[in-house]
């Protein structure tokens, strides 16, 4: 067999040590799809490991074979979620529910707690807005005004999530960053100028980001039927309003942004924190997520080459060193 | 919960990963760099990216990719990101 060990030509600054060599000889894990997100479970993949210890170099780069593997698993997970999502987002698409149980659920909920969670949220998007003033120091103006009003339309959806507003945040978030990428390619298919483009997915990226840091996970934070619904109008509004600003240009972002910033919370203080969203928009943020997924499918794969080749290469090397 | 809660939130959770499984998926995209796969490392260092970031080094890692590809529009974008968050 055929024996290829990868190192790397070049070290990142930031890179982890390259592993021991015990370690890069023993830590060979098995990899399943059920593993949950965040790698609490590393330990025990770990301890999978059956190999002798051994003396070999470090092999297939800077990655330790267990970090490599536990990171297929998590990305395994979130390409099962993603699917699941855009599966439910399909479903619910189809069955026309997704106004009507966000109507009910908005229903339920009396003035009281509607105020408090916008007043929740109201701090929430002053303290992401801080964190992407710091993020933004050498954008161009108009950028700093889409920023403003995605993180403002971002803070008054977030007080309608019926997970609570740290969820909500997170969870826009996180799919924000995802769809940054697929948003400026859709742009630039439009006839966007590219580098306009690459700024307003580069926009959605800092919201992403200033919106989930400090907010915590939102793993099982979501309980309400209505939570992958909103989500997805959520990506869906901020999409809509990227592809706005760039059809106008900037001399115009400003007032646009203002104005639908400005509906946004009308909308949720007065219609019981419905959003009105238009079918349109529900398949350009399907579309984005997809291109989301397809990105991460293909990485996934490499990933799960790389762990392969790690595990073939210290399989020949623990045969060829034993006595 | 329903899958579709699930999915969303391991979305909101990819933020939470352990560095030490954010570091692989940019040890990935730093090989394929290197030898010469700049298309793939391009998609790994964005993933990388997304996985981290607040990191200025992803970033720059990911405008030199992106240079290296033809992408000089993009690879300033991210260059310019980068500088900007090492401040």
């Amino acid at each position: 067999m055929n024996v290829t060990s990868t190192p790397s030509s070049t070290t990142p600054v930031d890179a982890p040590p390259p592993p021991s060599a015990a370690q890069g000889a023993t830590e060979v894990a098995e990899v399943t799809r059920t593993t949950p997100l965040g790698g609490s479970d590393a330990p025990s993949l770990q301890a999978l490991a059956t190999a002798p210890r051994f003396s070999a170099p470090a092999l297939g780069g800077q990655a330790r074979p267990a970090d490599v593997a536990a990171a297929v698993a998590a990305l395994n997970t979130v390409l099962d979620g993603f699917g699941s999502m855009l599966l439910a987002q399909q479903q619910l698409r189809d069955e026309g529910v997704a106004r009507g149980t966000a109507a009910a659920a908005a229903g339920e909920r009396t003035a009281e707690t509607a105020l408090e969670r916008q007043q929740e949220a109201m701090e929430a998007t002053q303290r992401a807005q801080r964190r992407a003033n710091r993020l933004l120091g050498g954008a161009p103006r108009w950028v700093k005004k889409l920023v403003a009003g995605i993180i403002t339309a971002a803070g008054a959806v977030a007080g309608a999530f019926t997970g609570g507003v740290a969820a909500g945040l997170a969870i826009a978030g996180a799919v924000l960053i995802l769809a940054g990428d697929a948003v400026s390619k859709l742009l630039v298919k439009a006839g966007v100028d590219p580098e306009k483009a690459g700024w307003v997915g580069f926009a959605l990226k800092i919201v992403g980001t200033a919106l989930s840091l400090g907010t915590g996970a939102a793993g099982g934070a979501a309980s309400s039927a209505t939570a992958v619904t909103e989500a997805i109008n959520l990506a869906s509004r901020v999409i809509n309003v990227a592809s706005t600003v760039a059809d106008l240009g900037t001399g115009v972002a400003a007032s646009v942004f203002t104005y639908m910033a400005d509906e946004a919370s009308a909308e949720s203080d007065e219609a019981g924190l419905v959003l009105d969203l238009a079918r349109d928009g529900q398949e350009d943020a399907v579309t984005v997520l997809e291109e989301a997924h397809q990105t991460y499918q293909r990485v996934l794969e490499r990933m799960q080459s790389w762990l392969t080749t790690q595990e073939t290469t210290t399989s020949a090397l623990a045969a060829h060193l034993s006595p | 919960m329903s899958e579709g809660l699930v999915a969303v939130a391991h979305l909101a959770d990819l933020l939470q990963l352990p560095q030490e499984q954010r570091d692989a998926v940019f040890a990935l995209g730093e090989q394929e760099l290197a030898s010469g796969k700049t298309a793939q490392a391009i998609e790994t260092l964005q993933v990388a990216a997304h996985l981290d970031p607040l990191n200025p080094v992803r970033w720059r890692r990911l405008g030199e990719a992106l240079r290296a590809g033809g992408r000089i529009p993009e690879a300033n974008l991210y260059t310019r990101y980068a500088q900007e968050l090492a401040r």
